[in-house]
This record gives C-alpha cells, sequence and structure tokens, in this order.
C-alpha cells in the first residue's frame, strides 16, 4: 500500500535509484545481485507463511488484537505525525475486531502483513555496492585523512586496509558459500559493525550479506541510501507487536532458505558492558535453524537441500567510537529501557572524524576475527560443508531434522536447538575474541583499582577519577605477566591475542595510552611523574570488560589481587 | 496413555541393576531392547544382550545407564554409531570431574546426538522391576523425547511427567541424590522427624544455591518432582540405594564395605565431595555437603555434625 504522499514519507521511503531495465546477473555475480527481482516474491512467500501460521480463527483474533493493542500503546506515547495518522485506524480495529467475519480478519492480516513485510524488505542495487566498493573507503579517508589521499589514488590499497585487519579461515568460507547460506553471528560493540564487516567481507573476496538494522540508523538520508541499497533490511525496534516480529523472523528466514548470506549480531543490540555477549537473543538465529529444516523439506527453492553455516564471527576494537556512551547506559541500569540509544557519538559526524583520525595516526583499528563455521547444531564443518561429529567422522546435518522416518519442521524442537546453538555461540565467541592493548592495559589498570578499593561497591569506584595511581615500573611488570597468561590461555585456545601484545610490555602500555589520548571526551588512563594515573575508571571498565572471562586465570588467586580478580569474574554474571 | 503404538527399538547401553530394570519395563510395553554391557549376558524374548554397542544405535531411543565416571569415554566409543537421529536419555545421579559436568554436556560433546533428555524424580529399580506404581521426570526440551520416553515407558503403573528444565532436572536428580543419603544417615541416626524436616529443607536450600552457581535457569525445577518430590519419597521411607547407604554409615560401617553391601553403584559416595569441594572453591554456603562429605571421609564426629546441620544458618534462607 503506497504511504499518501507528504513529504515525511518521502524521507522515510529510502532513495533508490531508478532503472530502465532490471538488472540481469551474471553466472559469476553473488546471490544478493538477483534481490531485487526477487523482493517482491519474497515479501509474497513470508505473507503467505504468516497466514499460514494463524490459520486458526483463535489465532487470527489473537494476533490482530495483539498488535492492535501494542500498536495502541506506542502511538499513544508516541505523539508525532505517525500517531496522528495511524492511530485511529488501529483503535478502530481495536473496536471492530469481534465483529468482524473470518475472511475480514484473514484480509486484514494479509494487510498488516504485506504493509511490514514491505517496511522491512531492503533493497540491493549492484550500483550502488560498486560505488562503495570503490569509493567509500577512499573517501572516508580523504575526509579524514587528506595528506594520505594523493597516495590513495595512486595506488590500490586504502588507509582502511591498515585499520581492519581479517582473521580467520578465508578460504574456507569462499568455498562454503557456493555450497550454502552463511550466517555471520558477529559481537555488536559498535554502530560501525555492520560497515566495517561489509567492508571485510569485500576486501576477502566474501559475498555481501543481507542484515536487519535498527529503523533509527536510516534517519540520516546518506547512511539510509547506502544501508539500504546494500541489503539491509529495516527492523523498527519500537514496534512490540507479535505480529511484526513474526513477520520480520519469517523474512529473515525465507532469506536464508533463498540462499541469501545473513548477517545477525546475536547480542541483539550492541554490548552496553564491553563484555563479549553472553546472553544471546535467540530469534534471528532461530530463523536460521528453521530455514535449515524447511530447505530439507519442502525449501523455499526448488534447488532446496541447501545447508546453513553460522559463523562466530567477533569484531574486536582498540577504541570504540561509542563507549562512554554505553558503558554509561550500562552502569545507569536505565539499558533495558533505553533499548535504543538516539543521541550517542555515533549520530554525531565530528565524533566520527576523531574515531578514524585516531585509529589512523595509532596504526590501532579494529580485527575481524571469522571463527571456524559450523552447522545449525554447533558441529564444525570441514572445506566441503560436511558437519562434523565429535568423533571425526562426518554426519548428515539433515539427521537433526528428522523423525519418524522423513524430515520434519516443528517449532518447539527449532527452539531447543535454538538455545543450544545460542549458548555454543557464546562460547565460541569468547573463544574467538582477539585481545587488544587497550583491553589488556584496561584490565591491569582496573584489577589495580579494584584491589586498593576492596569492599567499595562497583557505583562508588567507578566515581574514583583521578585517584587511584600506580607505580610505572610495577605497572609495566604486571601488564608483562598478565599478557604472558593470556598467552597461555591462547595456547589453550581459549582466546586470541593479537600480535601487537606481543611486543614488550612497556610498548604495549604506551600504545594503549597513545589509543586513549585525546578520543574520548575524558582520559581513561595517563602517566603522571613515575605513576600511571586511573583517569576515568568507567572507561577502563569498559576496555577491560572483554577480559571478564578471563580474570580468574589471568591473576594468581592466592596472590595480592586474587580477590580483585575474583570480583572482576563475577562482573560476568551481571552480564 | 493407552493408546497403542508399533513397537519401536530401545537401546540401552548398561548392564547395571538399573539398567536392567528399564529393559524389563520397555519390553513389558512390547518394544524391543538392544542391551550393551562389557559383560556378555544371555538374551531373553525381546531384549537382545550384547557386548558390541553399536547394535545400539538400531534403537530409535538410547537409554544411558552407566556410571558417569564411565560415561565419557563409552560416549566416545558410542558416539561413532550414533547420528542426529537418535533420541538420547540418561538415568544419573551423578555429575563428572571437579566441574560438575552434567552427562547431557558430555553425551552432546562426546556424541553428535542434540535431542537429550533426563529421567529422573523418585522412579526406583524395585518398582520397575515389579511392576510397582512409579512416577518420574523426563526433563529436556525436546518434545520428541518426552514422546519417545512416554511410548517406550509409561503405563497406568508408571507416570512420566515432563520438563523442559533439562538441565535443572539432571541437578536435581544428582543433588537429591546426595540429600538421600544424607536423610538415610540421619534416619541411622534415629533422628526426630522434625530434625530431619529441618535437615531436608535446609538441604533443597543448599542445593538451589549449588544449582544456581552450576548454572540452573530456574530453582523452581526444585520444588516439582525431580527435586521436592523425590525427597518426599525418601522421607517417606524409600528403600533406595542412597538411603541404605547413609544408614550404613550411621551405624558404623566404614565406606568401603557399605559401597561394597550395596548392590547398586551409588553415585552419590563420590559425588558429594566433589559438591563439597567445589562449594569450598566458590565460597558457598554449604554446610549439608560439607559435613556429609566428612563423614564420607570416615571424620565423622556425630556432634559436630549434628551441630552443623542445626546451626542457625550463615545467611537469611
Amino acid at each position: 500500500m503506497p504511504l499518501p504522499f507528504t513529504p515525511r514519507n518521502l524521507l522515510a521511503q529510502p532513495l533508490r535509484l531508478p532503472r530502465l531495465r532490471p538488472y540481469a546477473p551474471g553466472p559469476g555475480d553473488p546471490r544478493i545481485f538477483a534481490f531485487n527481482t526477487e523482493r517482491e516474491e519474497v515479501v509474497r512467500r513470508v505473507v503467505k507463511r504468516v497466514l499460514q501460521r494463524y490459520e486458526a480463527n483463535a489465532a487470527i483474533e489473537r494476533i490482530l488484537s495483539d498488535a492492535a493493542y501494542e500498536e495502541i500503546r506506542r502511538l499513544e506515547k508516541q505523539k508525532d505525525t505517525e500517531s496522528r495518522e495511524s492511530l485511529g485506524s488501529w483503535r478502530r480495529l481495536h473496536r471492530r475486531l469481534g465483529q468482524l467475519s473470518r475472511s475480514q480478519k484473514t484480509a486484514k492480516l494479509e494487510n498488516l502483513s504485506h504493509e511490514a513485510a514491505q517496511d522491512i524488505a531492503g533493497n540491493f542495487d549492484p550500483r550502488v555496492y560498486e560505488l562503495s566498493r570503490r569509493l567509500v573507503p577512499r573517501l572516508l579517508t580523504g575526509v579524514m585523512h587528506p595528506a594520505r589521499l594523493v597516495a590513495e589514488v595512486r595506488s590500490s590499497r586504502s588507509a582502511l586496509d591498515d585499520l581492519v585487519e581479517v582473521q580467520g579461515d578465508i578460504h574456507a568460507l569462499r568455498r562454503l558459500q557456493r555450497c550454502g547460506t552463511l550466517i555471520y553471528a558477529p559481537t555488536h560493540s559498535s554502530n560501525l559493525d555492520s560497515i566495517v564487516l561489509g567492508y571485510a567481507l569485500e576486501r576477502s573476496g566474501l559475498s555481501p550479506v543481507v542484515y536487519g538494522a535498527g529503523k533509527n540508523l536510516f534517519t540520516n538520508p546518506m547512511i539510509s541510501f547506502f544501508m539500504h541499497n546494500l541489503g539491509a533490511y529495516r527492523v523498527d525496534r519500537r514496534i512490540r507487536s507479535q505480529l511484526y516480529k513474526e513477520v520480520l523472523k519469517t523474512y529473515a528466514c525465507v532469506m536464508i532458505e533463498r540462499g541469501y548470506h545473513s548477517l545477525f549480531f546475536p547480542g541483539g543490540t550492541r554490548s552496553r558492558s564491553g563484555m563479549i555477549e553472553k546472553k544471546l537473543k535467540l530469534g534471528l538465529l532461530g530463523a536460521g535453524v528453521e530455514a535449515f529444516a524447511r530447505n530439507q523439506t519442502a525449501g523455499d527453492l526448488p534447488s532446496g537441500n541447501r545447508r546453513v553455516f553460522v559463523i562466530p564471527t567477533t569484531i574486536n576494537y582498540a577504541l570504540v567510537l561509542e563507549a562512554e556512551t554505553l558503558i554509561g547506559d550500562w552502569l545507569s541500569e536505565s539499558g533495558k529501557s533505553r533499548y535504543i540509544i538516539e543521541d550517542d557519538e555515533f549520530s554525531r559526524f565530528e565524533r566520527w572524524i576523531a574515531f578514524v583520525r585516531k585509529l589512523l595516526s595509532t596504526r590501532m583499528g579494529c580485527v575481524v576475527r571469522f571463527g571456524r563455521p559450523c552447522d545449525p547444531f554447533g558441529n564444525p564443518v570441514d572445506l566441503d560443508g560436511q558437519s562434523v561429529a565429535p568423533s571425526g567422522q562426518t554426519v548428515d546435518p539433515a539427521s537433526y531434522v528428522w523423525r519418524g522416518g522423513q524430515p520434519t519442521v516443528d517449532a518447539k524442537r527449532d527452539q531447543a536447538y535454538t538455545r543450544q546453538l545460542g549458548e555454543f555461540l557464546a562460547l565460541r565467541l569468547a573463544q574467538e575474541s582477539v585481545i587488544l592493548p587497550t583491553h589488556l592495559v584496561a584490565h591491569v589498570l582496573f584489577r589495580d583499582l579494584m584491589r586498593s578499593t576492596a569492599g567499595m561497591d562497583l557505583f562508588g569506584r567507578i566515581r574514583l577519577r583521578d585517584e587511584i595511581r600506580v607505580p610505572r615500573a610495577a605497572f609495566v611488570s604486571d601488564v608483562g605477566t598478565t599478557r604472558d597468561r593470556l598467552l597461555a590461555l591462547e595456547r589453550e585456545g581459549a582466546v586470541h591475542v593479537h600480535d601487537s601484545l606481543r611486543q614488550a610490555p612497556e610498548e604495549i602500555v604506551q600504545q594503549a595510552l597513545r589509543a586513549w589520548d585525546g578520543y574520548h571526551q575524558r582520559l581513561a588512563a595517563h602517566v603522571e611523574g613515575s605513576s600511571v594515573v586511573a583517569a576515568d575508571p568507567r572507561l577502563l571498565l569498559y576496555y577491560q570488560n572483554r577480559l571478564v572471562p578471563f580474570a580468574e586465570r589471568l591473576e594468581d588467586l592466592d596472590g595480592k589481587s586474587g580477590p580483585a580478580a575474583r570480583e572482576i569474574q563475577a562482573l560476568g554474571n551481571a552480564g | 496413555m493407552s493408546e497403542v503404538h508399533s513397537p519401536i527399538t530401545v537401546g540401552i547401553v548398561g548392564g547395571g541393576g538399573f539398567g536392567t530394570a528399564l529393559a524389563h519395563a520397555v519390553k513389558r510395553k512390547g518394544h524391543r531392547v538392544v542391551q550393551w554391557s562389557r559383560r556378555e549376558g544371555e538374551s531373553a524374548d525381546r531384549i537382545r544382550r550384547t557386548s558390541d554397542i553399536s547394535e545400539v544405535a538400531t534403537g530409535s531411543l538410547i537409554v544411558l545407564a552407566v556410571r558417569s565416571s564411565h560415561a565419557p569415554e563409552i560416549c566416545s566409543t558410542l558416539g561413532r554409531h550414533l547420528d542426529g537421529r537418535h533420541l538420547v536419555i540418561h538415568v544419573s545421579r551423578g555429575l563428572v570431574g571437579k566441574e560438575l559436568t552434567r552427562l547431557s554436556e558430555i553425551i552432546q560433546s562426546r556424541t553428535p546426538c542434540r535431542r537429550i533428555g533426563v529421567l529422573a524424580g523418585p522412579i526406583v529399580q524395585s518398582a520397575l522391576r515389579d511392576h510397582t506404581p512409579a512416577g518420574g521426570v523426563i526433563g529436556t526440551p525436546f518434545p520428541e523425547v518426552v514422546d519417545a520416553a512416554q511410548i517406550a515407558l509409561a503405563g497406568p503403573q508408571l507416570r512420566l511427567c515432563a520438563s523442559t528444565d533439562l538441565v535443572g532436572v539432571e541437578l536435581c536428580s544428582a543433588l537429591m541424590g546426595m540429600l538421600a543419603l544424607c536423610v538415610g544417615y540421619a534416619m541411622g541416626q534415629q533422628a526426630t522427624p522434625a530434625a530431619i524436616a529441618l535437615l531436608v529443607t535446609r538441604g533443597l536450600e543448599e542445593a538451589k544455591r549449588i544449582a544456581e552457581s552450576l548454572g540452573a535457569p530456574n530453582v523452581g525445577t526444585f520444588s516439582g518432582l525431580a527435586g521436592l518430590g523425590d525427597l518426599a519419597a525418601v522421607v517417606a521411607g524409600d528403600p533406595r540405594p542412597e538411603v541404605v547407604l547413609g544408614r550404613h554409615l550411621a551405624g558404623g560401617i566404614h565406606l568401603e564395605e557399605a559401597l561394597a553391601r550395596s548392590e547398586n553403584y551409588v553415585e552419590s559416595a563420590r559425588l558429594t565431595r566433589e559438591i563439597a569441594a567445589y562449594a569450598r572453591d566458590r565460597h558457598l554456603d554449604a554446610p549439608i555437603s560439607q559435613a556429609i562429605s566428612n563423614i564420607l571421609d570416615g571424620k565423622h564426629d556425630l556432634s559436630d555434625t549434628i551441630h552443623a546441620w542445626m546451626a542457625p544458618p550463615r545467611r537469611k534462607e
């Protein structure tokens, strides 16, 4: 249903470039290049499946009444143009629901699902992809670091190449993306994540992905244009109705079934604490499990039987653009209510510039690490996409969805599988995280702060700005021993340590201090005479939180910092 | 429950008393059993005994009834013959190693199977064998595992409830085993009913604390059949091996001899000490596990033990 022609709607509708004739995908093109030709079909499928799901009369009535209730609640609070325009029709629906005939209800549900699916569905324009592929890294670099631009034009490398380091078995992923649908499941710390990941994929010769992005990110027309035309679909996190969630999940599911490589942030939202996500949002991961099961039965494509691979991925920043807002939010415990942060550093362009400039000058950027791919049941897969059982033998992943002699789709079962997958992923994400100097230095300093303030609660501690000082020599040596323990953990396969941590401890400390210097509004730590000063405990807490799962193993528990390490590890239980 | 199902094949891993009692219960419902044990055994009508573990894989439902300490090795071997189709249930009251790893974690990490459940609650060997009324809980998030267990075992004499909290039911089973030992000991000491009530109530709270630390998502499970229900059966006089062992210890019989007298392997004897050590390491308040652990170590000074149980709790309960 086209929206009425108003300036607001013009802006709300993402801009698409006109096209004279449909894009004809070439044989070697990634699957997503053909998306626009399938877009309507995908929407149709989604609507059809939602209707099937709520076939029973009672179910239709329940889902419609829930949608009306939730939307009225939201719009009454929102009090904007949108609420003025649509509140009335929701209220009417709510009043008249009991009197509607069966077919009227079905029509209403079809209508609403179609609207929601249209709103969610993304777009992919190969021309925009080409454009951003060629220009964006250089434009970004040019804006932020003009001196490099001359060199950039001549060389094929952009400065971003130095900033984004990619680790993992790229070769395996290139092979797997031909025999199945890849689902990247990365950690989420910054709104830059999807851009960084998209860039890492492109540079590694991997196909672009579709992903859900919060609708609030589409408010900036420039960002919106690129996001929308590069396969992002819009997720309106303000809408709480079951129907909307169902449409969203079904959309994700249909896309995976049809072979579109996807990106889900299993943490759901940016990690407020800076910790690696432990409690994962299972909704969209569930789409992966369901899509696999559906492909084993009927499938949405005749090519059916496509496999689904999940890639635990970590995005590790030396500096996080939004660190201050995020940790502040976590500490103020309003994290739950402020689910969408509108006014953070991400929306302020000058912070972007400071951020990237900082990254460039310190040569510390971010590390994207692709972990070993697995099937939706947590079995690692080999280069041919075969699932490998603990014994080393291959196991047919289809066997997990068999029941009574045939493959089936079963919502309860798939929910149980999804929960298992979530637990498995949480473990893998911790193992795949890459520790950088800012994490380690913040950890050692924060541990010292905890030790010298034993008995104080966290909120008292974070107020101790510029109060805790540690003799520099002792601090550097502490960083050295903790680093060595970290390396031992890496040998056990518990975590990854970045190469920048393999240098002399003095250098590590320098590098971290340089990185913090002048980026955040406050310094995290600095040197004064022969002491290292814990300048802003909140920032230290944020950066060190990456090491929370390892705190006890990084310290001699019977030693002087043992209790502090234990306390830090216990932070992990608070989420 | 009277609906008729076409016969299925159930693979039972383990030739101990409980495994054999299960085999008979399954056979009684008209199904086929393939039972594996290290020792050769004689096959009977519809119960095939084998020492070749690969034959168990002919079952669509596999029941693991081996000591927890053997489980990792057996699962690794068994895992080679299974795939994602197999549904697996274990009946263990044990937890493995210092980290108190649950059996379902062992099965999940050593076999390709994912659809896993636990059979727990006041279900005992004698009831299965003699076909007297009994009840139990199947803990699993997978509906097909519940269905398979119902088909294989449930009947008018055996009521099987279902819980989706696999972790909770497993931890209940292990920790109630420990408390049963404890109650057996108290009974052997002629403790008064009030003292036993106190012990059980305190014990249940302690079990919840330990379970929470081990990752139980919902301690409400401890108020169900696998927790409180299981303890009620103990207090009502269920002559289960843990209780008998506790009574023997109270009577001054040495642990080695008490274990030798038991017809079953009693997981709780070793487990209690592991639990006490786990609680100590993590500074958990666990006086009851600590006291039983001391008794098992032969360090039992009766007045100390009773004192520990009756002492006011360190924190509000």
